[in-house]
């Protein structure tokens, strides 16, 4: 080109470029970061759902547990444990019981406390 | 004017304008005149309410052992809408939710027909707009589902490319005891309210409260989670903690059952109560039903007889003319009363004893079930005073304990009597009462005299385990002094002595008390039976200081021997096995070795 005609082209001003530039990245940025964001809200949307149906599940599993061990302790089924001698138990004949009166506790502990003192 | 450049700008920008303003103008009438009619239109094609059902508080023993208890199930649905095939899902699903086959396609190609009318009558863009129940119609509210049949009735119809049926979440009423207790305890219906027993009179703490939640949806239905939800958390409701024992519960209902059948009565009905503060320990009727299973029992059989039956309670009846004697310092117990040879005319009737007794005491009145005695100790007493101490022993007045359906029983005023029923009255004729008060008027001679109110609830807990509310005992009136009630109990110690109507009473190693109860049923022809009889054994233990009474009382109980069909001989044998155990398990310390009394017995023959 002509040293003429060079004055008069129109050079790139490399200062204002770079503010373009850096505008439209820092835009660009914030827009994919903000499809970003929206698209991490939605994951964890659905983690947390996923979540809460798990924690739903296991109350009602607990809840059904709960109702089979109250069932398998009933009385009326030890009872029918008992009978079929799946349980073994006898009762304690009378005269193997030691009946402790209440104002004989304190006597009881006094002496217990002697002998570990000992 | 010259179309300058100028001029044609300004056209241009004017036009820019006024077609910017059209749109501006129409962007503000739907933004903010027609704002709440959109907005409510676009909250319901995006937004649903869910409601979350509130469990049901649960019921529980004195131990907090559980006796009624919600149990999640899932309940099946169908959706109209997305429908696909009514003959393949009705094969799935006929079996599992009980319903006819046949029934049940129809049942869900209607609503698939629903679904398609209101699309075919849907205006043009606009999405359809489904009649209520086509897109959440319940199948068969009785038919609950556990959750693995749930899951894998799911898991076979994505198999089998079925759509249109889902499953909601729901709760079933569990009993863990079958049967046991059942009349207390009570039902649910099919809304699950109560309609029997404690689920019926606190139905409205354990009920709860429901909740509910609104949530936005995708186009597909799945809920956007970012968008949040508004709503109220459901309340569970509260747990109901009775006054009932299991341990003695098992005992009365295995005793009962045993006597059932041995006897085959048309009845039985059995209690325990702790005479201080008038609490209910145990509360068994026959016939009994498994509320698990309500459809497979008979309506009479879910009445609670303690509180619904009306019975001529005969001789147990006896301790109120002689109660009022004590207390009036009418007699004293060793006032002897001519009873003759077993006959006693008056008002032109004779009235009789079971065999000639003489002389007695007020206590071997009491202790042999003298009938001429009794009515002469009521003739002493009058009219007027007889039917006040029926009335402040609690007979004709209802006993407010918290179970529904209670009856009053009937006692009538002196001016309807005519002159024999004071006669009558006294040996437990003409005056109906229920199992419940006469165990409750038994207990005004346990505790020293006063009426206490029957309690079978102790306490209303929240969900948190806080008391919301509790049940002291509650004192009705003082019916006897101190000393009247002592001097009635030591008279009822006979009828367990030798001579008296119930050695079979005796628990070993515990001195007793108690009163049998014969009563000749009425027959249809409004005529005492002479074949047909409600035995009664109304006892206490220790005598001295009663821990519990316990009733049992059998109706027109089958006896092989006629002579042994009395209270004595029958209810009697019952109430000693139950009241030994009760000792036992409420560790009641013998008030003697039954061994060395029977070595002395021994020695001394």
């Amino acid at each position: 080109m002509p040293r003429n005609r060079r004055k008069n082209a129109n050079l790139i001003e490399v200062g204002s470029l770079t503010k373009w530039v850096v505008a439209a990245f820092f835009l660009g940025v914030v827009g994919l970061s903000y499809v970003y964001l929206k698209n991490q809200l939605h994951t964890t949307g659905g983690q947390i759902k996923t979540l809460e149906k798990e924690l739903s599940e296991l109350t009602v599993e607990n809840d059904l547990l709960r109702t089979k061990i109250s069932t398998l302790s009933s009385q009326k089924v030890l009872q029918r444990r008992l009978d079929q001698d799946f349980i073994k138990m006898i009762p304690i004949a009378e005269e193997r019981i030691v009946r402790i009166r209440t104002d004989a506790r304190s006597e009881i502990r006094a002496v217990s406390n002697e002998g570990s003192e000992k | 004017m010259k179309w300058t450049p100028k001029v044609r700008a300004t056209i241009a920008c004017f036009g820019l304008v006024f077609i910017f303003s059209i749109f501006s103008g129409r962007l503000i009438f739907l933004q903010v005149v027609k704002h709440d009619q959109y907005a409510a239109l676009a909250a319901e094609k995006h937004s649903t309410k869910e409601m979350l059902y509130a469990r049901r508080g649960v019921i529980q023993d004195v131990n907090q052992e559980i006796l009624a208890q919600d149990v999640p199930v899932r309940l099946a649905f169908a959706d109209g809408s997305i429908l696909n095939d009514p003959a393949g899902l009705a094969d799935l699903f006929a079996k599992p939710l009980q319903m006819d086959r046949e029934e049940l396609e129809q049942e869900l190609a209607g609503l698939q027909d629903a679904a398609k009318q209101s699309r075919q009558a849907k205006l043009p863009g606009v999405a359809p707009r489904y009649p209520a129940g086509v897109c959440d119609h319940a199948l068969n509210k009785r038919a609950f589902v556990s959750e693995d049949t749930a899951a894998s009735l799911l898991a076979e119809m994505k198999k089998r490319s079925l759509r249109g049926v889902f499953f909601k979440q729901d709760f079933t009423r569990n009993y863990p005891n079958g049967s046991m207790l059942c009349h207390v305890l009570g039902i649910l219906n099919h809304d699950h309210a109560g309609v029997a027993g404690i689920e019926k009179t606190f139905d409205a703490q354990l009920r709860g409260n429901d909740g509910f939640r609104y949530f936005e949806h995708d186009r597909t239905g799945k809920e956007l989670v970012a968008y949040g939800s508004q709503g109220q958390p459901a309340r569970p409701g509260c747990d109901v903690r009775l006054t009932i024992d299991m341990a003695l519960q098992n005992i009365v209902e295995k005793e009962l059952e045993a006597a059932c059948r041995q006897y085959r009565p048309v009845m039985a009905v059995s209690i325990i109560m702790r005479p201080k503060t008038g609490e209910i320990l145990a509360m068994a009727n026959r016939p009994a039903y498994d509320p698990n299973a309500v459809a497979n029992s008979r309506e009479r059989d879910r009445h609670n007889l303690a509180v619904e039956a009306m019975v001529e309670p005969g001789s147990v009846f006896k301790i109120v003319p002689v109660g009022a004697a004590f207390n009036e310092r009418l007699f004293t117990p060793q006032t002897t009363i001519d009873c003759g040879n077993g006959q006693f005319k008056y008002a032109g009737k004779i009235l009789h004893d079971h065999k000639p007794m003489g002389e007695l005491t007020v206590e071997g009145v009491l202790a042999k079930s003298s009938n001429i005695g009794a009515a002469r100790i009521g003739l002493r007493l009058g009219d007027q005073m007889l039917y006040s101490y029926a009335r402040k022993f609690g007979f004709g007045e209802r006993t407010d304990v918290a179970l529904p359906s209670e009856v009053p029983g009937a006692i009538h005023p002196p001016y309807t009597w005519n002159k024999l029923t004071i006669t009558r009255m006294t040996m437990g004729q003409e005056v109906d009462v229920t199992p419940l008060q006469m165990i409750t008027a038994m207990s005004v001679i346990a505790n020293g005299g006063h009426l206490m109110m029957p309690q079978i609830v102790r306490e209303i807990v929240d969900d948190q385990g806080a008391v919301v509310k509790s049940y002291p005992p509650v004192e009705i009136r003082r019916v006897l002094s101190e000393a009247a009630a002592r001097q009635v109990r030591e008279a009822l110690k006979g009828v367990e002595k030798k001579g008296g109507t119930a050695v079979e009473a005796v628990v070993p190693g515990y001195i007793g008390a108690g009163k049998t109860g014969t009563a000749q049923r009425v027959g249809e022809n409004k005529k005492y039976l002479h074949n047909k009889y409600l035995l009664s054994f109304i006892g206490m233990l220790p005598a001295d200081d009663p821990q519990f009474v316990c009733l049992v009382m059998l109706d027109c109980p089958e006896v092989k021997n006629p002579e042994d069909n009395y209270g004595g001989a029958v209810a009697a044998p019952i109430f000693a096995r139950i009241a030994a155990k009760t000792a036992c398990h409420m560790n009641l310390a013998p008030q003697f070795d039954p061994m060395q009394v029977a070595l002395t017995q021994t020695r001394t023959k």
